[in-house]
C-alpha cells in the first residue's frame, strides 16, 4: 500500500527527515512513536502532500504510483487521508457543507454520482452516532470554537465520511480523556479492512490497547531507529526514548 | 469668501439642460450657487487629502458631455439587464434612471407611498423640493456638482406610519452614447416619522465591459432621510463596470431612534468610488453598515465614510469587507466623528481586506474623533491573504486549490453577504460568481 524509501526532508532549509524506510502493507496498522520534534508530523506532512516541505532525496510509492508526485488533492481523491495533529479552524464555511463537499469531490473523481443534501445528512447522523458526537456540530464552522476532543472526534468522523484507503493519523489520541479514546479508537477500528492500511503516530501505548497494531516505530532524529511488534510499545512506556539508539542523533 | 473663478473641468458645463422644475425657485438658486462652488473648485486632484489615494487623471483627460435622455430602446434594455439579476425579486415598485433620467417601470400603490421620476415628482409638487436638503460643501466638488445641476433621477416618500410591504428597486444605470458623457443622477429617499421600507438601488453599466478610455462619467448623489422612529434597510449593488466612472454619494440623516441598516455592495469596476455621510442627527438613533468591497484587475474601488454622531445615546455598527485579487486596487477610509454633545455614543468600526494576489494592494485609514467624554468607541482594520493552514485542511480531503480559495473568500465575504435583507438574497449570489472568478489563479 505505501511504501516509503530513503526519505529525506528539509523545510526552511532545516533537515528534518534524515532517511526513513517504512512500508505498510494493505490490511495492517502501523504505530509510529518518538520523542517531540523528532519528525513524525513532518512525515505526515509530506505524505499528504503540505506545502512548504521539500523532498531532498528518496520517495513514496502509494499502490506502485509516486505519491509525492500529486497535488494533495489529487492524494485525498486516491483515498490517503491525514487526521490532523492541529485540526485548522475555518471560520465561515460550515462543518456539514465542508464534508459533503470533500464527499463529493472524492466522489466525483471516481466517476460516481455526488451525495444530495438529504442523503448526506443521513449518511452523517449515523456515524456521528458511532463516535457519539454531538450533531450540533454539523451546523457549525468547521472546527470552529471545537474543544480539542471535538476535533479529534471531527477528524474521525471525517475519515469515516471519506473512507481513505490510507489513513494517517496524527497524534488523534492525543488529549482525548479515556472514553474519548475509546470512541475514537472505534472509529478507527471500524474502518480496518483487508484493503485498507493505517499509519497511527501517538506518544502513548493505551491507545495501542485500543487499536492494535501490526507493527511499532520509533522515529527518532528525522529516522527510524527501530521498530518491533506491539510489545515495543510496551517496553517504551517502561524505558522510554532515551536507550534507544540514533536519538541522539539530532 | 470664495473666489469664484472658473476652473476647467472635463465637464461641458455650457450644455447642461434640466427640466424646467429643476431650475425654477429656491432649489433652482440653490443649484446655480452649488454649481459655481463647483465650477471654483474643479475637479479633486492629488492634493485633495480625499483623493490621496483614487485618481481621476482618466477623466482629467477627457471631454465628456452631459448625457441626453436616453432612447425607449435603451430604458427596455436597462430594465432587461436589471430584471436578470434581480430575477424574482423584480417586482414591487421600480423605477430605472439611466445617465440621470428616469423612466417609472412600476410606481406602487401601496399606502403613504410616493414614489416616481424626481423631476416629474418636482413639477407635480413643488414643495417636494424641500426634501432635496443642502449638500454640505465637506461632501466635495463632486457631490456640489451634482447639486447643481442633476437632471432626473428618483423620488420616494414613505408618509408617517407607513409600512411597504415590498421593497422598492431603483436602477441607476449608465449607457454610453456617441461621445463621452456625464450622467448626473440624484435618488431622494424620505421615510417620515415611523415609516417602514426597503429599498434596493442597483448600480449597473448597460455595457460593462472594459474600453481604453472611460466613456460615462457617473457622479451621483442619494439623500436619505429617516424620520423619527422611522426604519429604513437599504441596499446598494453596484454590478461590475469596466466602461464608465462611477462616483457616487450617499449622504444620510437619521432622527430621534430612526434606524437605518444599510449594506453596500460593489462587485467592482475601473474607478468605483463611495461617498457615505451619515449623521444621527437624534437621540438613540442607529445606523448598521455592511459593506463589501471587490476589486480585480485593473479595477480600483474607494469607500469613503463619514459617520457622524451628533446626539446622546447614539449607536452604529460599521463593517466594510474587502477583497482584492490581479492587480486590483481598494481604499478605504473611514471616519467616525462624536461630537461633544453626544454621549453614551456606542460606535464601532472595522475594516478588513483579503488580497488574494501579490499584486492586489488596500489601502486602509479608520479613524475616531471624539469630542464627548461618555463614549464607546472602537475601530480597526486588518489586511491579510488567505490562510495557507486552512487552504491546505481543504485541499487534504480533496478540494481543489481553485475550489478551497473560493470557499475560503466566500466565508471572509459572508458576514456581510449573510446580514443582507431577504429581499436582496440575488446580491450573493452575484458576489459569490465574482468571487469565484477573482479567486481563479492561473495554472
Ligand atoms: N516550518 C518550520 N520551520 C522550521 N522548523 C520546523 C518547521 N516545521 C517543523 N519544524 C521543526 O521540525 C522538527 C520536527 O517537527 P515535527 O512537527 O515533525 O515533530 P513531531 O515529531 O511531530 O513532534 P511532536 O511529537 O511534538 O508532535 C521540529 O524540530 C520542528 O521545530
Ligand atoms: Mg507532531
Amino acid at each position: 500500500m505505501l511504501k516509503i524509501e530513503n526519505l529525506h526532508a528539509t523545510v526552511d532549509g532545516k533537515q528534518i527527515l534524515r532517511g526513513i524506510d517504512l512500508e505498510v502493507g494493505a490490511g495492517e496498522v502501523h504505530a509510529i512513536m518518538g520523542p517531540n520534534g523528532s519528525g513524525k508530523s513532518t512525515l505526515a506532512a509530506v505524505l499528504a502532500g503540505r506545502e512548504g516541505y521539500e523532498v531532498t532525496a528518496g520517495r513514496a510509492l502509494y499502490q506502485g504510483q509516486d505519491l509525492l508526485a500529486l497535488a494533495p488533492e489529487d492524494r485525498a481523491r486516491q483515498g490517503v487521508f491525514l487526521a490532523f495533529q492541529y485540526p485548522v479552524e475555518i471560520p465561515g464555511v460550515g462543518n456539514a457543507y465542508f464534508m459533503r463537499a470533500a464527499l463529493n469531490a472524492l466522489r466525483k473523481a471516481r466517476g460516481e454520482e455526488e451525495v444530495d443534501a438529504i442523503d448526506f445528512l443521513e449518511l452523517i447522523k449515523s456515524k456521528m452516532q458511532l463516535l457519539e458526537m454531538n450533531q450540533a456540530l454539523l451546523s457549525r464552522s468547521v472546527n470552529e470554537g471545537f474543544s480539542g476532543g471535538e476535533k479529534k472526534r471531527n477528524e474521525v468522523l471525517q475519515m469515516l465520511v471519506l473512507e481513505p484507503k490510507l489513513a494517517i493519523l496524527d497524534e488523534t489520541d492525543s488529549g482525548l480523556d479515556i472514553d474519548a479514546l475509546r470512541i475514537v479508537a472505534r472509529g478507527v477500528n471500524a474502518l480496518r479492512g483487508p484493503d485498507r492500511a493505517t499509519l497511527m503516530v501517538t506518544h502513548y501505548q493505551r491507545l495501542l490497547d485500543y487499536v492494535v497494531p501490526d507493527r511499532v516505530h520509533v522515529l527518532a532524529g528525522g529516522k527510524i531507529v527501530r521498530s518491533g511488534g506491539r510489545e515495543l510499545a510496551l517496553e517504551l512506556e517502561k524505558t522510554g526514548y532515551g536507550q534507544l539508539a540514533g536519538t541522539g542523533a539530532r | 469668501m470664495t473666489q469664484a473663478t472658473a476652473t476647467s473641468t472635463p465637464f461641458d458645463l455650457d450644455r447642461l439642460a434640466a427640466p424646467a422644475a429643476l431650475d425654477a425657485g429656491a432649489l433652482g438658486e440653490r443649484r446655480r450657487a452649488a454649481l459655481e462652488a463647483f465650477r471654483s473648485a474643479g475637479l479633486p486632484g492629488p492634493r485633495d487629502e480625499a483623493w490621496r489615494f483614487t485618481s481621476l487623471a482618466p477623466i482629467a483627460r477627457g471631454s465628456f458631455a452631459p448625457a441626453p435622455r436616453p432612447d425607449a430602446a435603451t430604458f427596455a434594455a436597462v430594465e432587461r439587464r436589471a430584471a436578470e439579476a434581480l430575477g424574482a425579486a423584480w417586482r414591487g415598485p421600480r423605477l430605472v434612471v439611466v445617465n440621470g433620467w428616469a423612466a417609472a417601470v412600476d410606481a406602487g400603490d401601496a399606502d403613504g407611498l410616493t414614489f416616481g421620476g424626481l423631476a416629474d415628482a418636482l413639477a407635480r409638487e413643488p414643495a417636494l423640493a424641500d426634501l432635496l436638503r443642502d449638500v454640505a460643501p465637506e461632501a466635495g466638488a463632486l457631490a456640489a456638482l451634482n447639486a447643481g445641476a442633476f437632471t432626473d433621477g428618483a423620488l420616494l416618500r414613505v408618509g408617517p406610519g407607513a409600512a411597504l410591504p415590498d421593497p422598492v428597486v431603483v436602477v441607476l444605470a449608465t449607457a454610453a452614447g456617441d461621445e463621452p458623457l456625464l450622467a448626473l443622477p440624484r435618488v431622494v429617499v424620505a421615510l417620515e416619522r415611523g415609516a417602514q421600507a426597503t429599498v434596493i438601488e442597483l448600480h449597473l453599466a448597460l455595457e460593462p465591459g472594459a474600453t481604453p478610455a472611460p466613456r460615462v462619467v457617473h457622479d451621483g448623489l442619494t439623500q436619505v432621510h429617516v424620520g423619527q422612529g422611522a426604519r429604513l434597510d437599504l441596499v446598494v449593488a453596484q454590478l461590475q463596470d469596466d466602461d464608465g466612472v462611477r462616483v457616487h454619494g450617499h449622504h444620510a440623516r437619521v432622527e430621534r431612534d430612526g434606524g437605518l441598516g444599510l449594506t453596500l455592495v460593489q462587485l467592482g469596476g475601473r474607478l468605483v468610488r463611495e461617498d457615505l455621510r451619515l449623521l444621527l442627527d437624534g437621540e438613540g438613533a442607529e445606523a448598521r453598515v455592511g459593506g463589501l468591497y471587490l476589486a480585480g484587475d485593473g479595477q480600483h474601488v474607494d469607500d469613503h465614510v463619514w459617520m457622524e454622531h451628533a446626539r446622546p445615546h447614539g449607536t452604529s455598527a460599521q463593517l466594510f469587507k474587502g477583497v482584492v485579487g490581479g492587480a486590483g486596487r481598494a481604499v478605504f477610509d473611514g471616519q467616525v466623528h462624536v461630537r461633544e454633545d453626544a454621549q453614551k455614543t456606542s460606535a464601532q468600526q472595522t475594516n478588513r481586506n483579503l488580497l488574494l494576489s501579490p499584486q492586489a494592494a488596500v489601502n486602509t485609514n479608520p479613524r475616531l474623533t471624539i469630542h464627548a467624554d461618555d463614549v464607546k468607541c472602537s475601530h480597526g482594520a486588518t489586511i491579510g491573504q488567505l490562510d495557507e493552514d486552512a487552504l491546505f485542511y481543504l485541499r487534504a480531503r480533496g478540494l481543489d486549490r481553485d475550489v478551497a480559495r473560493a470557499l475560503l473568500t466566500r466565508a471572509f465575504a459572508a458576514e456581510v453577504v449573510d446580514a443582507l435583507p431577504a429581499a436582496a438574497a440575488w446580491v450573493g449570489d452575484l458576489v459569490k460568481a465574482r468571487l469565484t472568478a477573482l479567486t481563479e489563479v492561473p495554472a
